[in-house]
């Protein structure tokens, strides 16, 4: 039974009582004693051999230890001019004065300055007092905020987002400078002890998702290193579905468009992709080119790309149908291209198309991996050659292989890579079905899976939305892509509906 | 109640009339036909006025008991133990158009398209397909179902092909056969346009300003599917001669299948598809009513239990019928029963309802029952 225990949903069960807790490390309050402290610093990171330890003595005989962990400080700075200004103090309240003018804070608890120093500040213990210092040395590594390999975009920004937080949340600032733009703090996982930023817009964001976020922020317990793919589940309304239900992006100007489209975004120390949330459906078929291009063609982008899904999902399922059970749909025309195809092929419509897909799915994921110029190889053996011989063998008609193409390069089309890995895993199903019991098959996959559509909600949001539940003004704004001068006027309606759908 | 879980009037329409368009479209003409020949498309149109009165009734007997449902109201009105057994009797028959409809279903698709294919794998996807959405709450239905009705479209786009090749003159002269032969088509037709009924049932979930909205969507819907069905039925029986149509029972996809464009051969086959999704909601109203009028029958049982039992029986009950002559007696049978529940138990509840004066003064509250 502990094997079904495992998928039980623990994220309902009541876990509050966490901020009862004791914290990890028991207080400990600056002692008058330095030797005291120094020895309880020492002993709580464990004689870890990149503490530094640095003993200033001012003009008036003070002490002064300074430690700090090299490895994650930039004391540059400090060893050129800070150590003497020291040397040269000759009162207490001088030497209060030069500290606090330092970017620094005074703590009493020696306990909450070793979580600053983890994080690269300084520790300053005085002799004879019952406080400390910390100042921020901290040492940041910087990426250069370049585009986004794995969303690029043709006209438009090309800043994405880099490992650190700060740098982050300081792109989107530039990009929405509005005193409603929010960010609230929390630190996740109970070891890597992550720093993670929720940003909203207040008034713009409604308010019930972003207490739902925090709410299911605080029950997040886990031991791993933190990232926003952990996050993601403990925020899914659905974790079995097959559908994502929130958007990760690395993109600036995505993540602060859809701020100002009310949305909430969760970003992490650490982890250049952010997350949106709530999202429909249909976000995952925009992309921020769509608004950049002109209105006509953003729309017909659109277009293809829904078109992309549908084909993707259900093209080889068409076509096993097709060719094990409703050949009569064959058009006079073109009944004796396929049959030449099709009749000499050893193998059920099925097994060729699972080879095929297979042999797809072995390509890319041998080339996700690999670096550019073997990828190329890899791509080049694995299609053209695979493809011809394979053909020429007598192995797999012709036709397969182009269905098998087209489903490939419509399951790129998307521009989320979440809802792409989505397509090809809801292609199976449909094209097993279809094996089985031709259209009839392939109407009850589709059936099921616009089902599960309808019944999937993004923190409460019905995430098939325009389409379940209906709504054509809410098509006009969110599915078409209007022209930026066209409004049409249902913000009102909507966010009552949504601040009473959640 | 909460406000999340009322569904709006568009949304009604279309629970309307996905309800009603299902199994029966395909034969239709033929039924029809049988009973007045080429006079049966007035027995459609009749039906639709015939139904618009029934509509009345219900509404007038609804709005007496406008904010309990249905089966929550019986008892109040014709007092608990009729109330309960009346509640049965409605379980008992939406559980069997749901065996109805599985059946027939199963016939069709075995004859047209899977002659091989045993019938428990068939009714078993419409079932599974059905019991996984039944078993969320009424607005979760709906939405699937407005998204669905979009396929109507092409239903009837396909009809368009068959304009170019109809002859009028099979349909002359109108009237022929007389009011008694039309009255029996009328009711022939029934078994088409049955699903009407299913606002009464629902109510209260409807978040309207005025109750009379409620009416007004009723008989939008019905306007729509007796044109809908009246049209298909016409155009049929323009297509095919008086003789030849005596021989198919299912003269749309004949029709269908003779129309061929140079991307698809068989119109019939991709219209099959999409006439399954129709079937699949109407089973799925017809289950949901099940259920619901079994959560009054038991109290304290979820309805997503019920549904799973009731699914579970109407599928093995539906596995029995084989042979053409049994589905058409038990095709009647039903038909005759979904006469009394739709025009006979109303009228009389009506009647008694407003003997009884009890309209006002209902003691048990609908928010409290776990159904929805």
């Amino acid at each position: 039974m502990s094997f079904f225990k495992a998928f039980q949903n623990k994220k309902n069960s009541q876990n509050d009582t966490r901020i009862l807790e004791p914290p990890e490390t028991p207080t400990f309050p600056a002692s008058l004693d330095i030797d005291k402290n120094r020895v309880y610093v020492k002993e709580t990171l464990h004689y870890t051999e990149d503490l530094v330890e640095k003993k200033v003595v001012t003009n008036h005989n003070k002490i002064l230890y300074f430690l700090y962990l090299e490895t994650v400080s930039d004391t540059k700075d400090m060893n050129e001019y800070f150590y003497r200004n020291l040397r040269e103090i000759n009162s207490d309240e001088h030497l209060e004065r030069v500290l606090t003018d330092r970017d620094s804070a005074k703590l009493l608890h020696l306990s909450d300055a070793i979580a600053e120093m983890l994080s690269g500040k300084s520790l300053v213990l005085i002799e004879n007092t019952h406080y400390c210092f910390v100042l921020s040395t901290n040492s940041v590594i910087h990426r250069d905020v370049g585009e986004p390999d794995n969303e690029q975009v043709i006209r438009g920004s090309h800043s994405g987002f880099v490992e650190n937080l700060s740098v982050n949340l300081q792109l989107v600032r530039n990009l929405i400078s509005h005193p409603s733009l929010v960010v609230k703090y929390t630190t996740l996982g109970e070891v890597s002890k992550t720093k993670t930023a929720v940003l909203y817009m207040d008034g713009r964001a409604d308010s019930n998702v972003v207490e739902e976020i925090h709410r299911r922020l605080k029950k997040i317990k886990v031991e791993k290193l933190m990232n926003t793919g952990i996050i993601e589940e403990y925020m899914e309304d659905n974790i079995f579905s097959l559908f994502p239900q929130y958007i990760s992006t690395e993109r600036a100007d995505r993540a602060a468009l859809n701020l100002i489209d009310g949305r909430v975004i969760i970003m992490t120390d650490g982890d250049p992709t952010v997350l949106v949330l709530p999202v429909t459906f249909f976000s995952f078929f925009q992309s921020t080119d769509d608004y950049n291009s002109r209105w006509v063609a953003g729309n017909f982008f659109r277009f293809i790309r829904v078109v992309s899904f549908l084909l993707a999902v259900t093209l080889p399922g068409i076509y096993i149908a097709i060719i094990t059970f409703h050949f009569e749909i064959i058009p006079f025309g073109m009944t004796y291209v396929i049959k030449d195809a099709v009749e000499h092929i050893p193998y059920p419509p099925l097994i060729e198309a699972m080879f095929m897909e297979l042999t797809l799915e072995l390509i890319r994921e041998a080339g996700i991996r690999l670096p550019t110029p073997i990828g190329q190889t890899i791509g080049i053996v694995g299609g053209l050659v695979i493809g011809d011989a394979v053909v020429n063998a007598g192995f797999i008609s012709s036709i397969m292989i182009i269905v098998v193409a087209l489903t490939a390069i419509s399951s790129f089309v998307v521009p989320i890579h979440e809802m792409s890995m989505a397509m090809r895993l809801l292609r199976y199903p449909i094209m097993i079905m279809a094996s089985l019991l031709g259209f009839v098959g392939i109407v009850f996959c589709l059936t099921i899976y616009l089902i599960h559509l309808c019944k999937l909600t993004s923190l409460g949001k019905p995430l098939f939305y325009p389409f379940a539940p209906f709504n054509l003004k809410g098509l006009m704004n969110r599915f078409v892509r209007l022209p930026h001068t066209v409004e049409i006027k249902n913000d009102q309606k909507e966010n009552q509906k949504t601040n009473s759908s959640s | 109640m909460n406000d999340n879980l009322l569904i709006s009037k568009s949304q009604l329409f279309f629970f309307i009339i996905q309800s009603q368009i299902g199994i029966g479209v395909l034969s239709l003409a033929f039924s029809v036909f049988q009973e007045a020949e080429w006079d049966g498309w007035l027995g459609v149109f009749t039906g639709g006025l015939a139904i618009q009165v029934a509509i009345c009734l219900m509404y007038l007997l609804a709005v007496r008991y406008g904010d309990k449902m249905f089966f929550n109201a019986l008892p109040l009105i014709i007092g608990k133990i009729p109330g309960h057994v009346l509640n049965l009797v409605y379980t008992l028959y939406f559980s069997s158009i749901c065996i109805l409809i599985l059946v027939l279903y199963k016939h069709i698709i075995i004859r047209w398209l899977f002659p091989q294919t045993p019938g428990w794998v068939l009714n078993f996807l419409l079932v599974f397909a059905a019991w996984y959405l039944t078993r969320e709450k009424l607005h979760i239905i709906v939405r699937f179902y407005v998204f669905v009705s979009s396929l109507l479209i092409l239903v009837i786009g396909v009809l368009f092909f068959a304009i170019p090749y109809i002859n009028p003159l099979y349909i002359l002269p109108i009237g022929h056969h007389g009011f008694g032969a039309v009255g029996k088509a009328v009711l022939a037709s029934m078994q088409a346009m049955l699903g009407f009924g299913v606002f009464m049932y629902i109510f209260p979930y409807v978040k309207v300003n005025k109750k009379k909205e409620i009416l007004l969507t009723a008989t939008y819907a019905n306007i729509f599917t007796t044109c809908l069905y009246g049209f298909t039925v016409l155009i049929t029986l323009m297509f095919f001669s008086p003789p030849e149509i005596a021989l198919i029972p299912q003269p749309l996809l004949y029709m269908l299948k003779t129309f061929n464009t140079p991307i698809v051969d068989r119109l019939d086959i991709i219209f099959m598809a999409i006439w399954i999704v129709s079937v699949t909601t109407s089973l799925m109203t017809y289950m949901y009513l099940a259920s619901l009028s079994t959560t009054q029958l038991i109290k304290g049982v979820p309805r997503k239990k019920l549904v799973t039992v009731i699914a579970i029986a109407v599928y093995f009950i539906s596995l029995g019928p084989k042979n053409r002559l049994t589905i058409d007696k038990y095709a009647e049978g039903v038909d005759t029963f979904g006469l009394i529940m739709v025009f006979g138990i109303p009228l009389l509840l009506y009647l008694v309802s407003l003997i009884r004066q009890r309209g006002k003064n209902g003691a048990e509250d609908h928010e409290k029952s776990p159904s929805v």
